[in-house]
């Protein structure tokens, strides 16, 4: 069948322009996502990072592990995604697709609780240097989150009224790579913000 | 299906997809283990970012199959993701001591002390106050004094004798262990110290604003306890 090779288009790398336009695009969300962690870490020594409110009274890092979960099963969904999509098993595709984009839901869920939590705590993004680095950073991810979602769920639907543009499983492929990264940057969140981040502050409230 | 890697479009086989996916998870439950057991200290910092590095790359590697691909891909996000890393490296040298696995105390000194600015209006933003300190304390000072100054306190207090206290937006605070006790009734001066740093708005002396930030969240243990000790021993 003619049907990989016509999914090559012709290019002077030989290489798909789309997918290298995605890692390009995303070797720049690297540098976006870097400031915004950079600046997070550099504050943190400021007295004023924890004026009002400190981070180790407020993160939660049980609720936060089950997220991580979350995410990173949404991304094992999205890989089965793919990998339907280069079988041409368009009921696998549809399965996983939709498994991927309710994850990606879920995990919004968690961050909406997270920050209701906080907000009801008294923190805001202008509370402290940590609310203003803290909500930049987490809204941004959740920001492309939201976007990863609204992306899947469309190539979802899109299977079923419009299996030509969807039948090409480089579409699922550019998909997957975005809704990765943003699973990555989380594992560096989770990682910098939360462990390292509440590690070795004590909350406020001693006698 | 084996044709799959006939294309190039597939590094891994589902199975494979399937261990990277545990061995992210048990990293995961890992990482979170760690953090509770508190067995690893300082080291903590340093084990976490190689965990999440080793995250990092089985998912770049794995479930995006850069590993697989033409290198001309690698080398595009690389070369977002160095420059990332280093600017990053560049503004934590630039404005910490790379003491990012808990904050500091005292702040180190640069090498030429400059005059203190003496502060003549009454709302001095924290963060430029701690500046005006950090600037020209030399940073031997060690136990109370040490947190004194680390937390900012000498921004806006004076205590006479310590380096680096001259504040002037807070009450002056070197008899303040004799002080305290005849302030408020009934509370006496270890009360009235330890309560006036956990809410500074409740007990506020005549002609200051209630300009006090909340400290507690920032108290390594036993620096709140420290930090009383010093200011009661002021008599």
């Amino acid at each position: 069948m003619a049907i990989t090779s016509e999914n090559q288009e012709h290019t002077s790398t030989g290489l798909s322009n789309r997918k290298l336009l995605m890692w390009t695009f995303l070797g720049s969300e690297c540098l976006f996502f870097g400031s915004l962690i950079a600046t997070h870490m550099v504050n943190r020594n400021e007295a004023a990072f924890v004026h009002g409110l400190s981070p180790a009274c407020l993160l939660d890092i049980p609720i936060t592990s089950m997220s991580t979960f979350v995410l990173l099963m949404s991304s094992v969904a999205m890989v089965l995604a793919v990998a339907a999509a280069y079988r041409f098993d368009v009921k696998q595709q549809r399965l996983w697709l939709l498994m991927t984009a309710s994850l990606g839901i879920i995990f919004l869920g968690f961050q909406a609780y997270e920050f209701q939590t906080f907000v009801n705590e008294g923190l805001t993004i202008g509370t402290n240097l940590f609310g203003s680095t803290f909500f930049t950073l987490t809204g941004f991810h959740g920001a492309h989150v939201t976007l990863g979602v609204v992306w899947i769920f469309i190539m979802f639907i899109l299977t079923y009224i419009k299996p030509d543009a969807t039948s090409n499983p480089l579409n699922t492929d550019i998909a997957g790579l975005y809704w990765h990264f943003v699973d990555i940057v989380w594992i560096v969140i989770f990682t910098v913000i939360y462990l390292i981040g509440s590690y070795g502050l004590d909350c406020g409230h001693v006698g | 299906m084996s044709s799959d890697h006939k294309n190039g479009q597939h590094g891994a086989s589902i199975p494979a997809y399937m261990l990277v996916a545990l061995i992210l998870i048990v990293v995961t439950a890992l990482e979170v283990g760690i953090f509770y057991l508190d067995v690893v200290g300082e080291l903590l910092v340093i084990i976490m970012i190689g965990l999440s590095i080793m995250k990092f790359g089985l998912v770049v590697g794995y479930f995006m199959h850069l590993k697989f691909e033409a290198p001309l891909f690698t080398y595009f996000f690389l070369g977002g993701l160095l420059l990332a890393i280093s600017i990053s490296l560049a503004f934590l040298t630039l404005f910490t001591n790379f003491d990012i696995g808990e904050p500091n105390v005292a702040q180190i000194a640069p090498a030429t002390p400059t005059p203190y600015p003496t502060p003549t209006v009454v709302m001095v933003p924290v963060e430029s106050a701690s500046n005006i300190v950090s600037e020209g304390v030399v940073d031997t000072l060690v136990g109370g004094e040490g947190i004194f100054v680390g937390k900012g306190c000498a921004g806006c207090h004076s205590i006479d004798g310590l380096d680096g206290a001259v504040g002037q937006v807070g009450p002056n605070l070197t008899n303040i262990g004799t002080v305290a006790g005849t302030r408020i009734s009934g509370v006496n001066a270890r009360e009235y110290i330890e309560n006036s740093i956990m809410n500074p708005s409740d007990f506020i002396v005549d002609g200051f604003a209630p300009v006090m930030p909340e400290l507690m969240g920032s108290f390594k243990e036993g620096e709140f306890k420290e930090l009383v000790d010093y200011l009661e021993s002021l008599e």
